[in-house]
């Protein structure tokens, strides 16, 4: 019997890919031209703490974080599918994935959310206020 | 005119692997690959296999890799090419003889998008299901298909995937799917939005390039999308 893939149409992941690459655009310009300053002064510790005690500042890197490991892991599944042609190789492929995402997603949500260390109460408390 | 030909030669009940095979003839400077093709069958090898029927472009038998691009034997002319011309059967297609491919992975698909008017309105009774010329003209692009497979053919997701719908399947879809009279978008779904079907297109676009007939099977799978994503949302 042939496999359909009736279920699982993919609707979803194409639209969210699309979502996410339209909104990588001006935040990884954004990410670029601050973390990855290549002017003169080169990117201090304490520029780089400054601007992350900011709640802004650390709600954009989390939706960076977010969209970026979306983006990045929905396509690397996309193109494992064309490759992966068994259906238990597969669901090893998209728990793989997953996982991979989760703990990235974490160890990301850590750091964010977590730098500076020393000012990690602080800025919690920060953008718990209204 | 001496022109050379290789061509690829196979025939699987005897041959363990395919090989190519040369023959220089002469040629007129008006003929096509197929003119070319059938001089070489009718006087030269007459085991030459490969599939033509009508010789002007219109019922799709002819389509084969002429030096690497897919198209009509019987609208390419020989002229447009230069040095030797290398003929070879349709990619991805179980090779039946020489440049004779068994299509029907092809139509197979075809079928699973129902390439047909679904309408559950019941016809005027005193005249034909209308359309106007506004709805009629959106349908150009589509209709003009010749079901050769060219295009199916050169689709890198098509060669890796057994079971993708391909190009021409999901353009056929696109035509009834646009259509103003067509009501089966939803007998449909099980095969359009599913991972073999519209979203499992990477828009290499080789099938733009392939179609003989320059239809643009992508923008058809771009509007499916389009149609099924503003569906569900
Ligand atoms: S022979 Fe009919 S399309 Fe070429």
């Amino acid at each position: 019997m042939r496999d359909r893939g009736i279920g699982s149409g993919g609707a979803l992941a194409w639209f969210f890919q699309r979502l996410t690459g339209i909104l990588l655009v001006p935040i990884v310009l954004v990410h670029l031209l601050t973390m990855h300053n290549w002017t003169a002064h080169g990117l201090p510790w304490a520029e780089v703490a400054a601007r992350l005690s900011n709640p802004y500042w650390k709600v954009l890197e989390l939706t960076f974080l977010v969209v970026a490991l979306y983006h990045g892991l929905n396509g690397l599944y996309a193109v494992l599918q064309d490759y992966v042609r068994r259906p238990g190789w597969r669901l090893t492929c998209y728990s793989l994935v997953t996982l991979a995402g989760l703990v990235l997603l974490a160890f990301g949500v850590v750091t964010v959310v977590g730098f500076p260390r020393a000012e990690l109460l602080q800025s919690v408390a920060q953008s718990a206020t209204p | 005119m001496q022109r050379t030909f290789r061509i690829f030669r196979f025939n699987p009940a005897e041959d363990q692997e395919p090989r190519y095979e040369t023959f220089t003839i002469e040629v007129q400077e008006s003929w096509t690959i197929l003119d070319a093709l059938n001089e070489i069958k009718w006087r030269h090898d007459g085991t030459l296999t490969y599939r033509r029927s009508c010789r002007h472009g219109i019922c799709g038998s002819c389509a084969m890799m002429i030096n690497g691009v897919n198209d009509l034997a019987c609208e390419k002319q020989v002229a447009q090419i230069r040095g030797t011309i290398t003929i070879e059967p349709l990619k991805s297609f179980p090779i039946v003889r020489d440049l004779l491919v068994d299509q029907e992975r092809f139509f197979e698909n075809l079928r699973l998008v129902k390439p047909w008017l679904i309408a559950r309105t019941p016809p005027p009774t005193d005249k034909e299901r209308l359309q106007s010329p506004e709805a009629r003209k959106l349908l150009d692009g589509t209709w003009q298909c010749i079901l050769c497979g060219a295009c199916t053919s050169s689709c890198p997701v098509f060669w890796d995937n057994d079971n993708f719908l391909g190009p021409a399947a999901l353009l056929k879809a696109f035509r009834y799917v646009a259509d103003s009279r067509d009501e089966g978008l939803d007998a449909r779904l099980e095969a359009l939005d599913s991972k073999y079907g519209v979203w499992r297109c990477h828009t290499v676009f080789n099938c733009v390039e392939a179609c003989p007939k320059a239809l643009n099977p992508t923008d058809g799978i771009v509007q499916l999308r389009r149609r099924l994503i503003s569906e569900k949302l």
